[in-house]
């Protein structure tokens, strides 16, 4: 076991150089703790999509493939380097971060409250159905014969049962091959570096938008969302697609704030990601860029416009290509009927979706804690006290991806037969969390109460 | 550019670090019978706080295994030990086994396969394959299991029977 743990540091460290030197080639200029936290998360995504690439090239899966995918990677993204050095030389200089005793107390807490995850991840074997029965089911056959295009497709015994599972978005089942390659028996252990890190990037951002004290008490707040937290145990492919949605669409938002281009392109990066996590969100991140036109326009010009967007839906069509199309037709003897699943639009399936949305999901605080009842009341008395009169972009933006991925969830439990309120549209809440926390932090009783904060605090030590 | 945030050992920032630290105790424990957070914190993160000595005792897969998925594990795994190479097993409906067990996802193919490996199973109402089947598992009311050979002492007509009749008595009426 301590061979899989220096051989997890060793691929952990290799995506965190993927993922940092994409960064620098896109010029994606953050805070470090916030540029650390991504970098792994992007390379954890560029790394599956490497290690697919040498599949299609028939090279087969080992402990040498999951490593060398990523060092070739790390290499060639290397070349030139003068870039990325003058990239690397600026993260060092950023200014120093000094923690206060109560970010300390809040670490603190938050690393309470993550332990157990993290050691769950470690310890319990794969519990969830639809991860045993495609996820992990294919990924425990590809590391035994050393490929993705396994028995599980042709086994007679499995023949007309195999169901949608084994043929979902790859980038969990590709992270099951690569931790299951290095000796951990059941994998999922990258459950742990993607929260971890997804944590690490929400800690940052919400300090960025609210006096540090607010942040972090919201943090804790985001940390103890039971299902949220219940997912970073439990594999799935909803954390994982969550955590590129939402940064995605976060460094979006970013970007129009603050009128830089190349943190557009780092959303594009993690969009791409959605798309290689679920299947359906290359649909919705087709229609959230689509929202967010008229806000990019009013930032850039109409050529720029069209030319990110022509280039990040092209992206997100090919990595979802990639899986679903070239995968399934060239290489697998079998493929999912998805016509099967489509069930066209119907008023009245669509009003008892919403019905049982409502009903069922959102109105559980045992799923959400006080989320969406805080939400509800923060944004309502916020109304109340500013009039509706100016309606600030940190507050517009994350309201149009939490109010459309939340229309579009309820249009995809419509037309799609498999997709079940309890169950997928539940788990397809995750991405609108950040986002509802976001606006949180933006709202104008909590920027007053940051001015207010600040102004204390900071005449103790002035 | 100043954070306007105190330093490390500052007055203030103590006073806040008490107040988080006291708000998330509170939080935790006020009204445990009606609070989710605390519901959340005690079935989630305390209690495996609790055991987490016995569990890291037990490290070996197989254990884990059993910590987790307890009796279906076993239940997979003493059926498979039994089988032939030669023999194709009948998963019983799952109406059957929920009459001793709460869950029974493993009579699911996709999930037997992933406990056990490639052996020949044959879901209880596939009608083009069920006749490939040549053993089949009984439980006992005290708690037994039993698995019946084709040509052996048990009829297999009414072990289907028993299956059929779960299967019919907990179908959902329309």
């Amino acid at each position: 076991m301590g061979n899989a743990f220096g051989l997890m540091f060793i691929v952990v460290a290799l995506e965190f150089a993927l993922g940092l030197a994409m960064l620098g080639r896109l010029g994606v200029r953050l805070s470090r703790p916030m540029t650390l936290a991504l970098s792994v998360i992007s390379g954890m995504f560029i790394h599956s999509l490497l290690l697919f690439v040498t599949q299609l090239a028939n090279i087969p899966i080992s402990v040498s493939s999951v490593v060398l995918s990523a060092l070739v990677g790390v290499v060639a993204l290397h070349l030139p380097p003068k870039q990325l050095v003058a990239y690397y030389a600026d993260l060092v200089r950023l200014p120093r971060w000094t923690l206060t005793m109560y970010d300390v107390v809040t670490l603190g807490i938050g690393a309470y409250l993550l332990y157990i995850s993290v050691w769950a991840t470690f310890y319990w074997p794969v519990t969830p159905f639809d991860a045993m029965a495609g996820i992990d089911l294919v990924a425990k056959a590809a590391v035994k014969e050393g490929t993705l295009n396994c028995s599980i497709y042709r086994d007679p015994i499995l023949a007309g049962h195999l169901s949608n599972q084994p043929f979902y978005a790859p980038f969990a089942m590709l992270q099951q091959v690569i931790t299951r390659s290095i000796g951990f028996p059941f994998g999922q252990v990258w459950l742990a570096v993607l929260s971890i890190s997804f944590y690490t990037f929400m800690f940052t951002f919400l300090r960025e938008r609210v006096h540090p004290f607010i942040a972090d008490v919201l943090w804790i707040f985001f940390i103890m969302i039971p299902e949220l937290y219940g997912y970073t145990l439990l594999m799935q492919t909803d954390f994982a697609n969550a955590v590129y949605y939402s940064i995605g669409g976060i460094l979006i938002i970013m970007a129009i704030e603050q009128k830089k281009t190349t943190l557009l392109w780092g959303g594009t990066l993690f969009l791409a990601g959605a798309a290689w996590s679920r299947s359906e969100s290359f649909l919705l991140v087709g229609i959230m860029l689509l929202t967010m036109l008229p806000w990019l326009l009013r930032t850039w010009t109409l050529r720029q416009v069209v030319q990110w967007f022509v280039v990040t839906g092209s992206i997100v069509i090919a990595v979802f290509a990639l899986w679903h199309v070239l995968w399934f037709r060239l290489y697998l003897p079998v493929r999912p009927d998805t016509a099967a699943e489509l069930i066209g639009f119907d008023p009245a399936r669509f009003a008892s979706v919403t019905g049982l949305m409502f009903e069922d999901v959102l109105s559980d605080v045992g799923y959400w804690g006080m989320t969406f009842y805080g939400f509800v009341a923060i944004v309502v008395v916020d109304a109340i006290y500013t009039h509706l009169k100016r309606l600030r972009w940190s507050i517009a933006l994350p309201t149009m991806w939490i109010l459309v991925t939340f229309v579009m969830l309820l249009i995809i439990g419509t037309i799609f037969a498999s997709a079940v309120v309890d169950q997928t549209l539940r788990r397809g809440l995750f991405k609108i969390l950040p986002f509802i926390y976001m606006l949180i932090a933006g709202t104008t009783i909590l920027q007053l109460a940051s001015r207010r904060l600040r102004r204390w605090t900071s005449g103790g030590v002035q | 550019m100043s954070t306007g945030q105190p330093s490390f050992f500052a007055a203030k920032g103590l006073i806040l670090a008490l107040a988080l630290l006291l708000s998330f105790l509170l939080v935790l424990n006020m009204e445990p019978d009606h609070n989710v957070y605390s519901k959340w914190h005690e079935k989630r993160i305390r209690i495996y706080y609790d055991v987490l000595d016995k569990y890291n005792a037990r490290l070996r897969p197989d254990q884990r295994m059993l910590e987790r998925h307890k009796y279906t594990y076993q239940i997979v795994q003493w059926i498979s030990q039994r089988l032939l190479p030669t023999d194709t097993l009948m998963l019983p409906p799952a109406e059957y086994v929920m009459n001793f067990y709460p869950d029974a996802y493993w009579v699911d193919q996709r999930i037997f396969y992933y406990f056990c490996g490639p052996i020949p199973t044959v879901m209880y109402g596939d009608s083009l394959r069920a006749r490939s089947a040549n053993v089949f598992v009984l439980f006992q009311p005290e708690g037994g299991i039993s698995i019946h050979r084709k040509g052996g002492r048990t009829n297999v007509d009414s072990i289907l029977t028993v299956y059929h009749n779960e299967r019919s008595n907990n179908r959902p009426t329309d």
